[in-house]
């Protein structure tokens, strides 16, 4: 857990209560998702409770910016911005993985080990951690959120055909990944 | 344009393995309170929590973080009046829900739901129920001492915060069943307002969003001056009120 930064240093102990009351709203109805958005983007577990408290600290300083229909889309850019910059200070902190990410964090994974739910979550990260960032924000948007293509255009602000082609070419990307992972979780010994 | 099948539903075993694992991603309610102090949002939270210690010691038995967070947006939101309990007549269809949770979530319940108007101080003796919902059988409720009241609302807390981590998890059918479990064990409970937003988010969550706007506007006609009205309208896309 990093620096809680008092709310006093951040000149909101003047807010007025109508902007008091909307940022709470904003809390409410969005903190749990951004947070899991920025889990399944990549921050590590141990980073993700402040990176979500920075989305909602830049949103807090732009509150008077924010469409009040658009705040969730904010959210959202301001989290992928977040994630991106957390995973890139991660990767220089660290020797540079393989290809397809796969080596340095599962070796010799045996097949009942994928079933196991930590490793399962930590073998998860990996795969996502190597999908292009547009390809891996609309698979997790759709298939662990459970958005439809349409919602997540909205909420990206592209196009619905670009929704659609993102999430196909992620699907295919994902499952390539997953067939090779269990192509070498085949050739250390266990059965696939 | 129709929506590939997804892969939890459709997928390969790892591949449904892999995407199952992420099911238990969720905030703490510790950090989530922390980021709400941190953007100085918790200006009622001395008194949520005298208000909790208030209530007893008891509640510390659940996490005096939870009282105090359930309590302090309550009265972040002026909480003088207390709100509305939702009577739910029937339980979720999943009376227990699946151990896989499914992003894809399933259709909500379609038991009516009735909002009696105010709800009693637990204090209070039990006055015939005027409600027309087929209602289950309500539990005895004990003699009310400062000791109950502290449980009470301690469980109130406990229940609601299971039924808010499911929701947060993806799993709508097992946040309708705690929200049940709620109304039958607390069915004039002091947090029925936030039980009820939380059904709310539960419906458009599983897509019902019709049923959650429904519900939402008759909590908001029955109390326009809800301190969660501002949050009820934005979850169920109701223009807020200026």
């Amino acid at each position: 857990m990093g620096l809680i930064v008092p709310a006093a240093h951040l000149g909101t102990v003047a807010m007025a209560a109508p902007a008091r009351d909307r940022l709470h709203a904003m809390f409410e109805a969005h903190y749990d998702f951004i947070w899991r958005l920025l889990r399944r983007l990549g921050v590590p577990p141990d980073a993700v409770d402040d990176a979500t408290q920075e989305v909602f600290m830049v949103a807090m300083r732009r509150l008077d910016a924010i469409d009040p229909n658009a705040e969730r889309s904010y959210l959202f850019g301001t989290a992928l911005r977040v994630a991106s910059d957390r995973r890139r200070a991660r990767a220089r902190s660290r020797e540079v993985q393989p290809a397809d990410g796969f080596e340095a964090s599962a070796p010799g994974l045996e097949p009942d080990e994928l079933t196991d739910q930590k490793r399962a979550r930590e073998t998860l990260d990996t795969v996502l951690d190597a999908m292009p960032e547009d390809l891996r924000s609309v698979f997790v948007l759709y298939e662990l959120e459970g958005m439809t293509t349409q919602e997540i255009a909205g909420l990206a602000g592209i196009p619905h055909g670009t929704a659609a082609s993102r999430l196909r070419r992620a699907r295919e990307d994902f499952s390539e990944r997953v067939q090779r992972l269990r192509a070498r979780t085949a050739k250390t010994g266990g059965p696939s | 344009m129709t929506d590939p099948k997804r892969l939890l539903d459709g997928g390969g075993d790892l591949e449904v393995a892999l995407l199952r694992s992420a099911r238990s991603d969720a905030p703490s309610p510790q950090a989530r309170q922390k980021a709400l102090a941190a953007a100085g949002l918790v200006v009622g939270a001395t008194a949520a929590t005298a208000k909790a210690a208030a209530a007893g010691g008891a509640a510390a038995k659940f996490g005096s973080w939870a009282v105090a967070a359930w309590v302090g947006i309550g009265v972040l939101g002026g909480v003088a009046a207390v709100g509305v309990v939702e009577s739910v007549s029937n339980r979720s269809p999943v009376a227990n829900p699946p151990a896989v949770v499914t992003v894809q979530a399933p259709a909500p319940p379609k038991a009516p739901v009735v909002l009696p108007e105010t709800p009693r101080e637990s204090s209070e003796p039990a006055a015939p129920s005027t409600s027309s919902a087929v209602e289950a059988p309500r539990p005895v409720q004990p003699v009310a001492t400062n000791s109950s009241a502290n449980l009470s609302l301690a469980a109130e807390v406990a229940s609601l915060d299971r039924a808010r981590k499911a929701l947060s998890t993806g799993n709508s059918s097992a946040a309708f069943a705690e929200l049940s479990d709620y109304q039958r064990q607390f069915p004039r409970g002091a947090m029925g307002p936030e039980a009820t937003v939380l059904r709310i988010e539960a419906m458009s969550a599983a897509g019902d969003r019709s049923g959650a706007r429904s519900l939402a506007e008759r909590f908001l006609a029955a109390h326009p001056a809800s301190p969660h009205g501002s949050r009820i309208r934005s979850l169920v896309g109701l223009p807020s009120i200026p």
